[in-house]
């Protein structure tokens, strides 16, 4: 305990110079542009951001990259709020009531709420994560090749079903797509080249930063740029920051909205968007002005703004302990640390802890930074809002195209973006979500070879894989994963609901 | 896309999905067991993408047995849809942005300097979609110059950040 704690100071103090400091600024405030331009995500941010930061040290990297995520999520509360228009998915549940506030002349007063509730919400994430990450991963030390299996399959499965509410199916197969792009190349235990025809550069495998900059950003340009919409914003804003009292008067919902951010968003796949979903549902069945949620509730603001950034510290938890991303940006956050030698999972807290407290001491920086950027340069950073898509998209492509090409200095990087670009854009019209392909890109060497070397312990045996406690309750989830998700189990539950109500009537 | 089209799209990307299960399967049956070497038959490396390959077969198998429930699962082409999604405004602003983004990206890099294929894009993009699609209420003066001076600034800055910043050996 004391330790941890002695070791996030020592962290805390080794990040403290005058140019860390700008870079936080710096980064958390690219984050939260990029948070608050409609149709650009944090994914795409963290994922652009990446490709600018390869060279550098990893801490800086990791830590650029953690402002970027952090302030886009808090990012998307402006547009949310101004527009009515989110500016990540995040922030779906942060327009409900922050646009009506904004329409009751009020805007000022929301975003200064929404920046003070996304600024406790980082911190209660960030207390969890520096609790739970060290807990996880030593409970995760148990782990063997059967158990690393599941784990993959757990985390293809919870993420296909959740970033595919409507049809879980989908978000299965572009989970199992993503693990055959994994096993493209050479492989791991016997150097064989698989699925490369012939071609060079395949054979050294698809790189993961090429197909999430293409599935992720060129995708999402396609997307903004089918679309013909300009929005332009009028609201006048003043009385940014709020009065202590607002604040203290829903101390309840900030620490519940907290925990249930930081739980949704450690569990791999869910992401902030259903954690502010789930947040604003919680607050308002627990709020004695229920009536006044979607008419502009502070409360409903409070909750949703907690929420997802809670879950957006909650989603590091499972990268740093079980190298499972909890959500699409904690995803590429998880592709990022591998691509600067950073090696998340069980063993980190034997060989690196203090990397796990090095990333605590960079939220809480970003958190900072959050608060004090968020407050200020308000009317400022609301002009960003009114730049034309038409001259921002461009740019935005020019760095996808350069940032994958910088990996490797080769252009066949570029065509693998574009193909994921293409690929990410037609998978999104036809409702297949992209995040578990990326999860499963990820995921699939460490299928790959803990299976197979699974086959060689157990000799062929498959009984080790179904009679290890551990997997055991990995199975259990995966199967109700699958299962509570059909239709008859759905009939099921209504079923066995109606017998209850009727048995306490009759 | 409605109900309709999405289930039609879901016949055809089954069917898709379907013969790339056979594929990846049938390619994994074929790789080398390296029985030769000595090695564990198990640690083959056609092992977990025959599996995988089986999993993708059998899922969208599922989806495909879901989609021809549907009594009007057969997707028909009509030649008044087509020319409706071809006269789209939605379907025409994406193939212009897919068709500048391909020619950036796959004929301008790498063929000519990086700073002056960024230029071009930019500008031309600019252009192309203020002036034909957006139709920004400013004069067409106006419109050049803004799109010029963003490209300048953009194409330069981009460019100098990664050669000098960041060290990377631009295209």
């Amino acid at each position: 305990m004391f330790d941890g704690i002695f070791m996030f100071l020592d962290s805390l103090g080794g990040f403290l110079s005058f140019k860390v400091v700008l870079i936080v600024l710096g980064s958390t405030q690219l984050g939260i542009i990029v948070g608050m331009l409609p149709g650009l995500t944090a994914t795409m941010g963290v994922a652009l951001m990446t490709t600018l930061t390869y060279k550098m040290p990893a801490d800086t990297a990791v830590l650029i990259l953690m402002c970027m995520y952090i302030g886009a999520i808090y990012g998307g509360s402006r547009s949310a709020i101004l527009l009515n228009i989110p500016g990540t998915p995040a922030n779906a549940a942060t327009s409900v009531d922050g646009h009506p506030l904004a329409l009751q002349g009020k805007a000022g007063e929301a975003i200064g709420i929404a920046t003070t509730g996304s600024f406790l919400g980082s911190v209660i994430g960030m207390f969890m994560l520096a609790f739970f990450t060290p807990i996880l991963g030593n409970f995760a030390l148990d782990f063997q090749s059967y158990e690393f299996f599941w784990l993959a399959i757990f985390g293809i499965i919870i993420s296909g079903n959740l970033t595919a509410p409507k049809d879980p199916l989908k978000g299965w197969i572009s989970g199992f797509l993503g693990l055959f792009v994994a096993m493209v190349g050479m492989e791991g235990i016997h150097a064989h080249i698989r699925y490369a025809f012939g071609n060079v550069n395949l054979s050294g495998g698809i790189d993961l930063l090429p197909a999430m900059v293409g599935a992720f950003g060129m995708a999402e340009i396609l997307t903004l740029m089918k679309s013909h919409r300009s929005e332009v914003i009028n609201t006048p804003i003043k009385n940014v920051i709020p009065h202590p009292r607002q604040i203290v008067k829903y101390w309840k919902t900030i620490i519940r909205s907290g925990f249930i951010g930081t739980f949704v968003g450690a569990i791999p796949g869910v992401g902030e968007d259903i954690a502010a979903w789930v947040s604003y549902d919680f607050a308002k069945r627990g709020s004695k002005e229920s009536e006044l949620f979607g008419k502009g509730s502070v409360e409903g603001l409070i909750a949703s703004e907690t929420g997802n950034n809670a879950a957006a510290a909650g989603a590091v938890i499972p990268v740093l302990s079980l190298a499972i991303p909890g959500s699409a940006p904690a995803a590429v956050l998880l592709a990022a640390m591998f691509i600067h030698g950073i090696r998340p999972g069980p063993l980190i807290m034997i060989e690196s802890p203090e990397f796990v407290y090095k990333v605590v001491a960079m939220v809480f920086m970003a958190t900072c930074a959050m608060m004090i950027l968020g407050l200020s340069m308000v009317k400022s950073l609301v002009k960003v809002l009114q730049v034309p898509r038409t001259k921002l998209i461009p740019v935005i492509f020019t760095l996808c195209v350069i940032g994958s090409y910088a990996l490797a200095s080769r252009t066949f990087d570029v065509k693998v973006m574009i193909a994921f670009g293409i690929l990410g854009y037609l998978m999104r019209e036809m409702d297949y979500p992209v995040a578990p392909m990326i999860l499963g890109i990820i995921l699939g060497s460490i299928l790959d070879k803990n299976l197979r070397r699974a086959f060689v312990l157990s000799d062929g045996s498959l009984l080790p894989f179904v009679s290890r406690p551990i997997c055991l309750v990995l199975i259990f989830f995966i199967v109700f994963a699958i299962v509570g998700r059909t239709l008859w189990f759905h009939r099921l539950k209504m079923y066995v609901a109606q017998l209850i109500f009727r048995k306490k009537r009759g | 896309m409605n109900e309709k089209q999405m289930r039609k799209a879901d016949f055809i990307s089954s069917i898709v999905l379907i013969i790339f299960g056979i594929t990846v399967t049938w390619m994994a049956i074929k790789m080398p067991r390296l029985e030769e070497k000595g090695i564990n038959p198990y640690t083959a490396p056609g092992v977990v993408p025959g599996i995988l390959g089986v999993v993708i077969l059998l899922l969208s198998l599922i989806m495909f047995v879901r989609t021809i429930r549907h009594s009007d699962f057969l997707p028909k082409i009509e030649k008044g849809n087509v020319k409706n999604l071809i006269k789209d405004e939605g379907t025409i602003r994406l193939m212009v942005s897919l068709a500048l983004c391909l020619v950036y990206a796959l004929v301008l890099v790498g063929n000519i300097p990086y700073v002056l294929a960024t230029f071009l894009f930019v500008f031309g993009f600019i252009l192309c979609f203020d002036m034909k699609f957006d139709k920004i209420e400013k004069s067409r003066k106006k419109i050049i110059i803004v799109a010029f001076i963003e490209a300048i600034i953009s194409s330069a800055v981009i460019s100098a950040a990664f050669q000098y910043l960041f060290l990377v050996d631009l295209p």
